[in-house]
């Protein structure tokens, strides 16, 4: 969690540096849809609810129950509709499979990622988002305060948001992301890849401001 | 200022103090397996077995088995129930800083969904990292028996030197109830020792399943500062036996 926070603080931080902006051209229309060629620096910020979900043959889908998520995220830089975007998703799972995932209460993955995404409006107040991207992410087992591992390695992610526009500044939206996590994984060859590849299949919902 | 910097170091050791628990790895996933089968070799189905890992305290040993209570750590790690063939497969995060593993088979423990009170029970521990070839351990066939075939095996061993103080070294292999074996000694020692001692005699009770050979070994003498042993076989039929050993 320390390190969430110190992430989201320094992204806050670099979003908000009075750096020189570029703007070639800014349309506007009465849909409160900006359709921007070039802008150096984005400030939304996203934040979320996330549906965790797992699917596949691994032990996230097999010996886990999806219990909660949220995420946030942080718009850094748009050029021409791409927005480079960095975040963090935390989800939790409840074991159900003792002897698979152990004794132990919890599964948490913590997701710390960047993606591209791309804006294409569909209709007056809505556009569709499809993004991809790559991250870091950590698998904790934990009971209570009591600690049992962490499994780090790298995650593949992609999905898409459609996002209402509620005003110019305020927008809603709902989403699904994919996320294929790679934690490192030492164990019996048969089982290296059901400890070692896990998919999630997010839903989230939020908001943009 | 040296007050103040005193007590943001006292703060912090508090904060950070040491930290008794077990730690394991995440990254590394142990397997253990095997079967459980009855006194005629048949499989059980709906058997608990379990894995428990402990770590000993400033007091010694930890709680779980010996039923003792010190600054100890302990886990029923992961737990199952043997399916219709009698196979059992247990999947779990490597501990760091064990003193003990051992498996436990029907034992009545907190994580008990299928306690068969109509069977025997047993624990193998002593289980040490350099037993897991591979991240894997197979325990290969144990068996238990029905506690309808129970009866009890009684050993008394007289004679013995002043200074064994009433307590000599046993082996006990066979099908026995409330069994503790040590996955490392050659030997299997059964911890089921009563009193009263009159120093001169070691007295035994056991809970047998009937119609088989017990061979019971014991420890005999000290040569040349090695331990030796005698060994004896006790025939069990459908009635209590009382063994009468002369050292």
């Amino acid at each position: 969690m320390k390190k969430a926070v110190f992430i989201i603080v320094a992204l806050f931080v670099f979003a908000n540096l009075q750096a020189q902006e570029e703007e070639e051209e800014r349309v506007y229309d009465s849909t409160y849809i900006d359709k921007v060629k070039y802008q150096q620096f984005d400030e939304s910020f996203r934040v979320y609810y996330i549906f965790p979900g797992a699917v596949g043959d691994n032990v996230l889908a097999k010996a886990n129950k999806a219990k909660l998520g949220f995420g946030m995220s942080l718009s850094l830089i748009t050029v021409y509709n791409f927005y480079l975007n960095a975040g963090l998703e935390f989800s939790q799972y409840d074991v159900t499979d003792a002897s698979l995932a152990g004794n132990i209460d919890h599964t948490n993955i913590t997701n710390y990622f960047g993606e591209i995404m791309y804006k294409i409006p569909v209709y007056k107040k809505i556009t569709v988002n499809p993004k991809i991207g790559i991250g870091y992410a950590d698998v904790r087992q934990k009971t209570g305060s009591k600690k049992y591992g962490t499994q780090s390695g790298t995650s593949y992610n992609a999905g898409f948001n459609v996002d209402y526009a509620v005003t110019k500044s305020f927008m809603v939206f709902a989403g699904l992301n994919y996320s294929l996590l790679k934690p490192e994984t030492e164990t019996k060859s048969e089982y290296k890849s059901f400890y070692g590849t896990l998919h999630q299949l997010n839903i989230v919902v939020g908001i943009k401001l | 200022m040296m007050k103040k910097l005193f007590y943001l170091i006292l703060v912090f050791l508090l904060l950070t103090g040491c930290d008794d628990r077990l730690e394991y790895s995440g990254t590394k996933k142990i397997v253990f397996e095997g079967r459980i089968v009855d006194e005629n070799n048949l499989p059980l189905n709906n058997i608990d077995v379990s894995v428990y890992v402990s770590k000993e305290g400033s007091g010694g040993e930890s709680s779980f088995i010996f039923g003792a209570h010190s600054d100890s750590d302990e886990d029923i790690i992961t737990y199952t129930t043997t399916d219709s063939n009698g196979y059992y497969r247990m999947i779990f995060p490597m501990p760091r800083d064990q003193d003990n593993i051992a498996l436990f088979i029907n034992r009545e423990v907190e994580t008990s969904t299928h306690y068969n009170s109509n069977y025997s029970n047993s624990i193998i521990t002593g289980i040490k990292p350099e037993n897991i070839t591979d991240f894997d351990l197979n325990f290969g066939e144990q068996r238990i028996f029905n506690l309808d075939n129970q009866t009890e095996l009684t050993v008394t061993v007289n004679n013995i030197p002043l200074y064994y103080y009433g307590y000599i070294d046993i082996e006990l292999a066979g099908l026995v109830n409330d069994a503790i074996y040590d996955y490392n000694l050659p030997a299997h020692f059964n911890y089921d020792t009563t009193g009263p001692y009159d120093d001169t005699s070691a007295h035994y009770v056991f809970k047998v399943a009937k119609n088989q050979d017990i061979v019971f070994t014991y420890n005999n003498g000290i040569v040349n500062g090695i331990s030796s042993y005698a060994q004896t076989t006790i025939h069990i039929g459908n009635e209590p036996v009382n063994y009468i050993i002369e050292y």
